[in-house]
């Protein structure tokens, strides 16, 4: 059997659907700017969504006034999408949603201990969406999803760990159709936590380039429809998930170790499980988040496994920030996207490649590519790594 | 189909559970208070290196201890599993509030990273992985009552289809002080609920040889919109199983009454595990072990204590919150 991608649903920085964020991303329009909404003491660039969850409740048909977690609110917007692209039934078949998140509810969290500082009235309610879970159930009530319902937090590879245990799911006929993918808000929490760790960029960020100085944060949600060939019959695919590997690299808990052991692995496993030799990928969507350790880890795992013949690679983070838990999501959802067009979508903001290495990324969208295979890394705190095998 | 066994299991629990014997050898008290620390083992002898030690808040420390428990040898070196997966329902929560306050009491100065490194989801399990240097499988679920029960399905998946032919399954919540009042706040501490916490670890594989016991099915689900009786027939009926094979469910209940009620007036055996762990999302962590060990060493609660007789088939049923209801059938590898 094989899995098919009958439906996709984004929001990101560069917009709040799958159009708009092609149409940026053809454009080599960025979403990464000055932070606009979110109040914070850094100046730091980051992709931010500029709807406030009042604005994207009300999108959503939804109670205004009620407590939603912004990062339920993204990721509902995304799935249901999603579930409209692939014309999904959900009453005639076994359907589950499977979300990764990294931080759950913690821009009510931020509010509650906000109140609670201040000597206001805190919320209680703004503490119970706090876990990862619940914005999942948050978006299963929305959606009408019942058969199935799980979270992932693997901190940046949570919503490509979500796929792989869809296709799980679906092979083993548990469901017949998976609403999968990821979503996770900007806040004050993330934004401290990485300034703390001193790899937030004050720039743009400069994925795969020698004088690259650290991350941009973003905001969004990503969703994918997986359905098995025979149940999807007939249907408009944009492609088929082929393989994927997780793995941990086991060298630090916020870094990745230098020979990119982990992210080899994970690599290999992909194409091992695909049943595909390197030189059957045509393009890679790096995880390349600017960082000097995660580009230069990644890029020496790249050259380790695919030698000589090093496929078209970027780094789509430039357009819509490091989006966290909903990378995976978000990024599998634009392979599938250049399938369907084959078109690679380059990074930018290179000039000068790493010296260690000299390897340089795709730089020119590039039109009639002849995709047919892709890859698709992420990359999470704590040695997580995925990575993602789609084709034609 | 493969059979999957629980070839071992260890749990840090209110209880004095971490050296089970000790357990089985007395009574089991049920937790006076409504809110149920957990006994914790020696951690210096457990985790050996004094600087990681002191970096781990407690529930890393839990998550680790009963991890490697389950993965010691008998010559003492440590086993090395195919997959890993994690489950907990808050994560590192402690750590989250403290890096929280942090931003907000210093106008997001001043920060220390140690308290957001370790306040991600995945910081058990990647910190068992990197202690153990293990480079196979590792993912964390964070879903509320159905954390442990993913992490379980995921792990089934994974050696059924030949992914993975040994797994181990950890699930882990810690108590804070703020979750407790602020449940505490709405009430829900009353009539009888407890705030318990806990680590429990199974490492699952397709090797009958040497099992505790059988791991047969789990399932979730929500909301739901059935007796509890007619939940678990289908379940152990999808299972090939009849209700008179079945010799004791483990009922997991504490907050819906009406199911427990229903639970122990029907023709089940039942024994409510809920007053013995107190309430977190990966409570039924413990009903799973209290399960399998019950299956492995062939006891049956009784009256107090334990009784020597051997049972077939244990369902374990358990509730979180009113909102993630879940089965677990486990069968004796005799």
């Amino acid at each position: 059997m094989a899995t098919k991608v009958t439906g996709i649903g984004i929001v990101s920085a560069l917009g709040l659907n799958a159009n708009d964020n092609w149409q940026a991303l053809q454009d080599k329009r960025t979403g990464v700017g000055p932070l606009v909404r979110l109040q914070t003491v850094h100046k730091v660039p980051a992709g931010e969504i500029e709807q406030t969850n009042e604005e994207l409740a009300t999108m959503l048909g939804l109670d205004a006034k009620k407590t939603y977690s912004r990062t339920a609110l993204l990721g509902m917007m995304a799935a249901r999408e999603a579930i409209k692209d692939a014309n999904l039934d959900l009453n005639g078949k076994r359907v589950g949603l499977i979300s990764g998140t990294s931080v759950g509810g913690m821009d009510l969290s931020e509010q509650y201990f906000t109140d609670v500082h201040n000597g206001k009235r805190a919320h209680l309610r703004n503490l119970f969406e706090h876990d990862c879970g619940a914005s999942t159930m948050r978006m299963a009530d929305y959606l009408g999803i019942k058969d199935f319902m799980t979270t992932i937090s693997t901190a940046c590879s949570s919503s490509a760990n979500a796929i792989m245990l869809a296709d799980r799911m679906l092979r083993s006929k548990q469901l017949d159709a998976v609403v999968v993918g990821g979503t996770d808000p900007l806040c004050k929490f993330t934004i401290n936590g990485f300034t703390s760790l001193m790899i937030l960029d004050q720039e743009q960020c400069r994925p795969f380039d020698d004088t690259r100085n650290g991350l941009n944060l973003g905001e969004g949600a990503g969703f994918l429809v997986l359905e098995r060939d025979e149940t999807a019959e007939g249907k408009p695919a944009y492609c088929n998930l082929l393989g994927y590997a997780n793995a941990n690299d086991a060298y630090h808990q916020t870094a990745t170790s230098a020979n990119g052991e982990g992210p080899f692995l994970a690599m290999k496993g992909a194409l091992e499980k695909a049943q595909l030799q390197p030189k059957d990928i045509d393009y890679i969507n790096a995880h390349g988040t600017g960082t000097g350790n995660n580009d230069l880890s990644e890029a020496t795992a790249i050259g380790r496994l695919f030698g000589e013949e090093v496929p078209p690679f970027s780094s789509t983070k430039v357009y819509t920030g490091h989006t966290l838990g909903a990378c995976g999501g978000i990024e599998a959802a634009f392979c599938a996207l250049m399938l369907k067009h084959d078109t690679i979508i380059p990074t930018f903001n290179f000039c000068n490649p790493m010296q260690e290495l000299g390897m340089k990324p795709e730089t020119d969208v590039r039109k009639n590519a002849g995709l047919k295979t892709v890859m698709s890394n992420s990359f999470g705190f704590g040695g997580n790594v995925s990575s993602l095998i789609f084709g034609k | 189909m493969e059979q999957i066994y629980i070839s071992k299991a260890s749990t840090i629990s209110p209880q004095n559970t971490f050296i089970a014997d000790d357990f089985f050898n007395a009574e089991a008290l049920v937790c006076e208070s409504d809110k149920c620390p957990a006994v914790d083992p020696d951690y210096k002898v457990l985790i050996t290196d004094a600087g990681k030690r002191r970096r781990m808040g407690h529930l890393i420390k839990m998550g680790v201890s009963t991890s490697l428990a389950c993965l010691k040898q008998a010559d003492g070196s440590l086993f090395m599993p195919d997959a890993m997966m994690s489950a907990t329902g808050m994560g590192g929560l402690e750590d989250t509030e403290k890096f929280l306050r942090c931003i907000i009491d210093n106008d997001e100065q001043l920060l220390n990273p140690s308290n957001f490194i370790q306040s991600t989801g995945n910081t058990f399990g990647g910190q068992t992985g990197l202690l153990l240097g293990h480079h196979g499988y590792n993912v964390t679920y964070a879903h509320g009552g159905f954390s442990m029960e993913s992490a379980l399905i995921d792990a089934m998946l994974q050696l059924k289809d030949g992914s993975a032919k040994t797994a181990l399954v950890t699930g882990a919540d810690e108590i804070t002080t703020t979750e407790y009042e602020a449940m505490r706040k709405m009430g829900f501490w009353r009539n009888g609920r407890q705030m318990g916490e806990g680590s429990h670890s199974f490492l699952l594989t397709n090797e009958k040889e040497g099992a505790v016991c059988e791991l047969v099915d789990v399932k979730t689900k929500r909301p739901l919109n059935e007796s509890a009786v007619d939940y678990i027939n289908s379940f152990i009926g999808s299972n090939g199983i009849k209700a008179e094979d079945v010799d004791l469910v483990l009922t997991g209940c504490d907050c819906d009454y009406a199911h427990l009620k229903e639970l122990e007036e029907s023709t089940f055996s039942t024994f409510n595990y809920k007053h013995y762990c107190g309430q977190y999302a990966t409570a039924s962590g413990f009903g799973l072990w209290l399960g399998a060990e019950l299956i492995g060493r062939g006891l049956m609660p009784a009256a107090n204590g334990w009784e020597k007789k051997q049972a077939r088939h244990i369902v374990i049923y358990n509730e979180y919150r009113m909102n993630d209801y879940s089965l677990m059938l486990l069968k004796h590898a005799l």
